[in-house]
């Protein structure tokens, strides 16, 4: 309904601003000069620069040209001007509805942003009484433990679930990056841990020298927790 | 004042104000394009273009507003005023420009016509604002900037002399008075949309600075003229009034008096006393300010110049301006209520003795080819200081802006792609092992803001191949599909479909946003500015995703589907607002997908 109504009233103001086209055009070639001697010998430079104005404006020159064809004059040199004070007295009260409230609006649309961008979306673990993502670093101490491992020419990752969350379920996934261009190839579900333990994964042999990410979906009850970080491969 | 209309009337003055302006646009694009290069390097061209000339525009349009009061206190600060119609337009041409790449970079390429989606891409908030707005951060900013723009326009198209003298010098005078408006519909604009956003205090800080710098320049000068205004009136003798003591005037300088409440400029010239009105013909500049050079009155703002015996401007020029008539009573100098007929010759009154010497300063006049010292000083001055100043600023204004957002696309970049098409959740593209991208899904999009195309439909299951350009952010990988012609079936799917982790239900809180744009086409992505794009972007298709943050602000998208059997229902005019979403979390070969049940807007 709001498109349809918006549709037609750019389709006015496109009819608007063809008729204006089509004016200005007669305007800046034809009447210019009639409305403003100095105009009659403008140069083209001066002819394009009025045409916007022209164009945004032309019902307004259209019925001052008509004037000043009709009369077969031009327009007065000095017309009546509104009295300066009356001018100063609208520029004071702009001026002073402008210095009420936009600072007011300004303030208040501060105040009010939404708070997305930081920490209000990350609700501390005390609260997670639904699926919240938290940070790996915040809970790794307290849910979490996990640490790169290698020898025996393989890489590991050791993930530890420790309380508060109780009999968790946990599944590991393992993003690895290409180190030249940062497209990932592959996404690869590198198991899960059951309860509170601490299991060894092993990482896929073609991405133990890439750069990645590790992901954990932690279920423990009717809670989830998603967390994912990089791993830096040594 | 020239008898042909030319498109600027170039001066030497004029050429110096031009070059200065140029000269200092460079040195803040300098300041700002190393800061960006320095900080934010990740920042697209488009973002570029549309930050630069946004800052670029606001600090224009302060100094634009301030060149006004400053002159009016300090004739030193004349020559800005002087040519400040180019400064105008050049503020226009920024604004125009951001304007234009804005309107293509979040409304184009979607499916309404971008003027369209400009005007509606807010219809939750129009319609909360009739109803009563619940929180102002939310009220559309876009559309405060397009009503700023078409003034400025109007502005910058009617500042040619031709239009000052054809519309009338006070309906002229009262367009251009909506200067405030357009200043008050910016700062609106800029709250409430970048500055959504943008947490860095520095916008918000120099803003105000500015905002501050303006309203004290106009109080200041309102002061002035307050007191000007309220200068000694006594009640009028046969119709004339006191206005003046003639000790008052210094030969060729012009001072102000009132009368009938109106303001008139009185001189001094050869031993005689004239009185004229204090208003310009040409923009209304206060002739009492003004002096008497090469026998004619002068305006101090742009050098119009007028005969003070009959307030004509000398030939080929045909300006007129009103004089009264004029006695001279002990001293005191009366002047009649009424102006005399246009054009009369007043022979002014003598003032008897009259002060030796000449009065002091120098008065500037723009289309003289050389400033007085002292003025030329000053603005030698302005120019330096701007030179050294407005680097830094935009310095500043590039290095504190928000962190653009990470993720690629690959944009020109064409790769070729094959896999199994897969319909649930969403579109994919399922890469078997024979390729590098092992394992990966890929979802799909088309191009610009659409979704996946119309000819992949009741293809899933096949093994297709096409070529197409990749984003990726963040170990999530999509196919923009923008070659339609290299699309092929190549034969039967992937038989095994890959395993899905059902985790349960849960709630989830975050933004809702466009992953196409997220995952690396836009940036910035999320967030109020960008929102109209996210509007068009899942209208058009793109997958929609919620943005969930950490309290270290860690991001991670949990892309939306409908529960099984179901098409998503969700409002995608709600892009950019924070939601909080039930539904069913699975993880499909290592990427979240959030089967909504419910939602409901939380902020």
């Amino acid at each position: 309904m709001m498109a349809t109504l918006i549709s037609w009233a750019l389709r006015i103001a496109e009819v608007y601003l063809v008729a204006g086209v089509i004016f200005a055009l007669a305007f800046v070639l034809i009447w210019a000069g009639r409305m403003d001697s100095s105009a009659a010998t403008g140069t083209w430079g001066f002819r394009l620069s009025i045409l916007p104005g022209v164009v945004a404006l032309w019902p307004l020159i259209a019925f001052k040209t008509a004037g000043i064809l009709r009369a077969h004059a031009r327009l007065p040199e000095a017309d009546p001007m509104v009295p300066a004070s009356r001018l100063r007295k609208i520029h004071g009260l702009a001026f002073g509805l402008l210095l009420c409230v936009v600072p007011a609006l300004c303030i208040a649309s501060l105040l009010s942003r939404p708070r997305v961008e930081v920490s209000s979306l990350a609700l501390p673990p005390a609260v997670l009484a639904d699926v919240v993502p938290v940070s790996l670093s915040a809970q790794l101490s307290e849910t979490f433990l996990v640490n790169l491992r290698s020898g025996d020419g393989r890489q590991q990752v050791e993930l530890g679930v420790k309380l508060p969350l109780d009999d968790p379920a946990v599944a590991l996934y393992w993003s690895p990056h290409s180190a030249a261009s940062g497209v990932p190839r592959d996404a690869v579900f590198l198991g899960s841990v059951w309860g509170p333990a601490t299991l060894l994964f092993d990482l896929p042999k073609e991405n133990r020298l890439t750069p990645g990410f590790l992901t954990l979906i932690a279920l423990a009850g009717d809670q989830h927790v998603i967390a994912s970080f990089p791993l830096h491969v040594q | 004042m020239a008898l042909a209309y030319h498109a600027v009337g170039w001066n030497r003055q004029k050429r110096i104000y031009d070059a200065v302006l140029a000269g200092t646009l460079l040195a803040a694009l300098l300041g700002y394009g190393s800061a960006v290069l320095l900080f934010h390097p990740l920042t697209t061209p488009e973002t570029f273009v549309i930050r630069f000339t946004a800052i670029a525009a606001l600090v224009l349009l302060h100094l634009i507003l301030l060149v006004g009061p400053l002159s009016r206190l300090d004739s030193r600060y004349l020559p800005l005023l002087y040519n400040r119609r180019h400064l105008g337009v050049t503020m226009f041409v920024l604004a125009a420009i951001h304007g234009c790449f804005a309107l293509v970079q979040f409304h184009a390429g979607g499916d309404l016509n971008p003027l369209v989606s400009l005007l509606t891409s807010y219809r939750h908030d129009y319609l909360s604002a009739v109803s009563g707005i619940r929180n102002i951060a939310h009220f559309p900013f876009e559309i405060a900037g397009l009503a700023a723009l078409v003034i400025l326009f109007l502005m910058a198209a009617t500042s040619h002399d031709f239009w000052l003298k054809n519309l009338g010098a006070s309906f002229w005078k009262l367009m251009h008075m909506l200067v405030y408006a357009a200043y008050g519909l910016l700062l609106a604009h800029v709250f409430l949309g970048a500055l959504q956003s943008e947490r860095s205090p520095v916008f918000p800080i120099f803003l105000g600075l500015g905002f501050v710098l303006v309203a004290g320049a106009h109080l200041v000068g309102y002061a002035k003229e307050r007191r000007l205004d309220r200068m000694r009136r006594d009640s009028r003798r046969d119709g004339f009034e006191r206005v003046a003591e003639v000790s008052a005037l210094k030969p060729d300088c012009g001072i102000v008096g009132i009368v009938r409440g109106e303001r008139i400029a009185l001189f001094l010239r050869e031993g005689r006393v004239f009185a004229t009105s204090n208003v310009c013909r040409h923009q209304g500049g206060p002739l009492g300010e003004g002096k008497i050079v090469k026998g004619c009155l002068t305006c101090p703002w742009h050098g119009y110049q007028y005969r003070v015996e009959d307030g004509c401007s000398p030939p080929p020029f045909s300006e007129v301006i009103s004089t009264f008539t004029v006695r001279l009573i002990g001293g005191e100098i009366h002047v009649s209520g009424s102006p005399l007929p246009l054009g009369t010759k007043s022979e002014g009154v003598l003032a008897g003795s009259v002060p030796e010497s000449a009065a002091d300063g120098e008065f500037y006049i723009g289309w003289q080819s050389k400033s007085p010292t002292r003025i030329a000083k000053h603005s030698l001055g302005i120019v330096r200081v701007l030179s050294f100043a407005l680097p830094v600023l935009f310095f500043l204004f590039g290095a504190f802006q928000n962190p653009v957002d990470a993720g690629g696309f690959e944009f020109g970049v064409e790769r070729s792609f094959e896999g199994t098409l897969r319909e649930d959740p969403l579109a994919l593209l399922q890469v078997d092992g024979k390729s590098s991208q092992r394992g990966m899904n890929f979802l799909l999009v088309g191009a610009g803001k659409s979704g996946p195309p119309e000819y992949i439909r009741e293809k899933s299951g096949l093994r297709v191949r096409f070529l197409g350009s990749l984003i990726h952010r963040n170990g999530v990988a999509m196919i923009e599909m923008n070659k339609p012609a290299s699309f092929e079936v190549v034969g039967p799917g992937d038989s095994v479909t890959p395993p899905v982790l059902a985790l349960g239900d849960g709630t989830f809180v975050g933004e809702l946003v466009d992953t196409k744009c997220f995952f690396g086409v836009m940036r910035p992505a999320t967030g109020k500015v960008h929102r109209a794009c996210a509007i068009r972007c899942l209208s058009g298709g793109a997958p929609p995703g919620l943005l969930v943050r950490d309290d270290q602000g860690n991001a991670m998208v949990l892309l939306l589907a409908g529960t099984k059997g179901k098409p998503l229902d969700i409002d995608i005019e709600l892009a950019a607002r924070v939601l909080e979403i039930r539904g069913e979390l699975e993880i499909h070969n290592g990427t979240p997908v959030l089967r909504v049940k419910s939602w409901r807007v939380q902020d």
